[in-house]
């Protein structure tokens, strides 16, 4: 993975250094709140309902076996002992004092790490795949694309105060597992006309109170143009994107008030101008960061693909369930990617305890060469397992209540932390999440079912993607009182969709068991075990579902 | 019958500086974690003069200290009125790792 040079490392302690005397100032008085307030947002942190909250940028979801023990750290000694994996692929703290916050800052940088632009109106974390480097069907690994293009963002002069928050993903695979079609700029790696590999380029997706699905405005953009280009999107942005309104003030916004055609055109005409400048990405530049994420050394194995069909059918039913829901084949020979379910139903959804982030830095070390990563879906992944380590590091996952076999399963739901702890949220969502975990247990069940997302949210802001669960919950407040908006036929993929409302809100204690109603006339109308809750929705449509949910009303 | 809308009153609440905490103006004019000390006003007028002297000069202690109308009770004692304010109040309805540190 990517390694400081003197300058980032100099960049994030000088940083800290400099919030410590922010923090000194506002803590005497010296400063108040309304000065504070954007210099501890360009830090990364909130104050929420209990507490402060920091966010930590988690560059596209990878972290070493290094900064998962100092997350430990930080955890048990400066928070409530845990930490919880957000939908960006960062993390998050609940519960910190001011005053230690600095500290914690100059810890997170003698690991390479820091909170910078993880909030306030700049550009963020750019996340990606998390099998990036290792699926089987990736065209090219988007990882040094998305260093080249954290590089470019950081502290970048003209992009430090845009109308809004923006947010970028890239993807290099078939599948999107980093939902590129919902985010401001979605970067997909394809192949040209002569089988060279460039970028699609797509603009103006978003969720939130606006949810729209990203537009392709260059089918085709060669590799050495990828800054440049990006350079132009944002400036034409920065620009003509809404400061009169802050609900308004999303690229989405303004791609769909022009159009995508013009919004293209103006950035192809800003483009004009500095697609030969020093943007350009020479291939030395390119080669330079993409040897940080040169393959691991693995061993020379044979084929496993047999071997894993045998393991997904152990006479270990769990391990079994295990291997065939959380293990993806691996590009090479021999070994696999794990996905390491944060979704038990005795914690809120991506939590990681201190304890818990300490025994997986160690399992890092010894079943993945040292690194995990982090996914959209708060899950973490081991992406290099020998398959024939995957027992044994069942045993041990299981041993730290990670061994949940729920991957993109019912139960693996995504949740924002809702009105538990979010100054934003109508409603809460983790007390939803848990019950969804902990009523549908019966695992054959959950298997039967097959891949069906639920992805929830406790306000439009749609921190937890509801707009694109195949069934989407979004809680709202209705005179004081919590309700729940339940909607249908969402998807992240590339085929990405925005899912339906189907109708009333239901009360809380009610919310669930309309799920229930849902996943039950899923099965009893779906055409064969084969056809997933989306397909069954796109075929059938919304009115099955209301009929059993709503009568004829 | 319809059910008749109890009266009324206002509190001052806002952020501990130092911890981000919830915080509440109690009678004797001091910050406190527990909101069921907090002071009632009778009018909104009354508490947002409070909450003004509060943002001009308080911010070593408390941030963004804010009027909330909450609803009084026969017995003298009140209840929030929204969702927010009682999770604010109370904490997480959710499981937390570990209590205070402190």
């Amino acid at each position: 993975m990517y390694q400081y040079d003197q300058y980032d490392q100099r960049a994030v302690a000088e940083r800290a250094a400099q919030f410590l005397g922010q923090v000194e100032r506002r803590l005497s008085g010296e400063i108040l709140e309304d000065e504070f307030k954007p210099l501890r947002l360009q830090n990364g942190l909130y104050m929420q309902l209990h507490g402060y909250m920091l966010r930590v940028a988690i560059p596209y979801g990878l972290l070493s076996s290094k900064q998962i023990r100092k997350f430990a750290h930080i955890a048990r000694k400066f928070d409530k002992g845990y930490g919880h994996l957000t939908t960006r692929q960062n993390l998050q703290y609940n519960w910190l004092k001011l005053q230690d916050v600095p500290e914690v800052l100059r810890e997170l940088a003698s690991v390479e790490m820091h909170a910078v632009q993880t909030s306030g109106n700049c550009i963020r974390n750019t996340t990606s795949d998390q099998f990036a480097g290792v699926a089987r069907d990736e065209i090219e690994d988007p990882r040094p694309y998305a260093e080249l293009i954290r590089q470019w963002s950081t502290f970048h002069p003209e992009f430090a105060f845009l109308p809004r928050k923006f947010k970028i993903a890239i993807a290099g695979t078939d599948s999107d597992r980093a939902a590129i079609y919902l985010h401001d700029i979605g970067v997909r790696i394809v192949r040209g006309p002569s089988g060279e590999t460039g970028f699609q380029m797509l603009v103006g997706g978003g969720m939130g109170r606006t949810p729209l699905i990203a537009k392709s405005i260059r089918e085709f953009l060669p590799k050495q143009h990828l800054l440049s280009y990006l350079e132009s999107i944002l400036r034409v942005y920065n620009m003509h994107g809404r400061r009169d309104n802050k609900f308004k003030a999303r690229i989405k916004i303004l791609v769909d008030a022009l159009g995508a055609e013009e919004f293209g055109r103006q950035v192809e005409a800003e483009w004009a101008l500095i697609k030969d400048s020093a943007l350009q990405l020479t291939d030395a530049e390119v080669q330079r960061v993409a040897k940080y994420f040169a393959p691991q050394p693995y061993a020379k194995l044979p084929e496993s693909d047999a071997k894993l069909d045998a393991l997904a059918l152990s006479s270990n039913r769990d391990f079994g369930r295990w291997v065939r829901n959380n293990v993806t084949r691996h590009r090479q020979p021999g070994y696999c990617a794990v996905t390491i379910s944060v979704k038990n139903p005795k914690v809120p959804p991506g939590d990681l305890s201190d304890t818990q982030l300490d025994a997986l830095a160690d399992l890092a070390d010894r079943y993945s060469f040292g690194e995990a990563r982090v996914t959209h879906r708060q899950n973490l992944v081991f992406a290099d397992v020998r398959v024939d380590a995957l027992e044994a590091l069942f045993k041990d996952l299981a041993a730290l209540d990670l061994g949940v076999a729920n991957s993109e399963k019912l139960t693996d739901v995504i949740c924002c932390p809702g009105l538990d702890y979010c100054d934003l949220a109508n409603a809460r969502s983790i007390p939803i999440a848990l019950e969804i975990m902990q009523r549908f247990t019966d695992v054959d069940y959950l298997e039967d079912l097959g891949d069906v997302s639920i992805k929830m949210s406790g306000c439009i802001n749609a921190c937890g993607h509801h707009h694109v669960g195949n069934i989407g919950i979004l809680g709202i407040d209705k005179q004081g009182e919590e309700f729940y908006q339940l909607m249908l036929g969402g998807s992240a993929d590339y085929d990405a969709s925005i899912g339906a409302v189907l109708g009333k809100a239901f009360p809380k204690d009610k919310i669930v068991e309309a799920v229930a109603t849902v996943l039950d006339t899923y099965l009893k109308i779906r055409d064969s075990a084969d056809e997933t809750f989306l397909m069954t929705y796109r075929r059938l449509g919304a009115e099955p579902f209301k009929k059993v949910l709503y009568g004829d009303n | 019958m319809a059910t008749a809308k109890r009266p009324s009153g206002y509190l001052l609440t806002g952020n501990f500086t130092e911890t981000g905490g919830p915080a509440y103006r109690d009678p004797n004019d001091r910050w406190v974690r527990d909101a069921f000390s907090a002071a009632l006003f009778p009018t909104e007028a009354d508490a947002k003069a409070v909450a003004d002297r509060a943002r001009a000069s308080e911010q070593r202690v408390v941030s963004d200290p804010y009027v909330c109308e909450v609803a009084l009770t026969e017995a003298g004692g009140f209840e929030f009125k929204s969702a927010r304010e009682r999770i604010r109040a109370g904490g997480p309805t959710t499981p937390v790792r570990r209590p205070d540190r402190s």
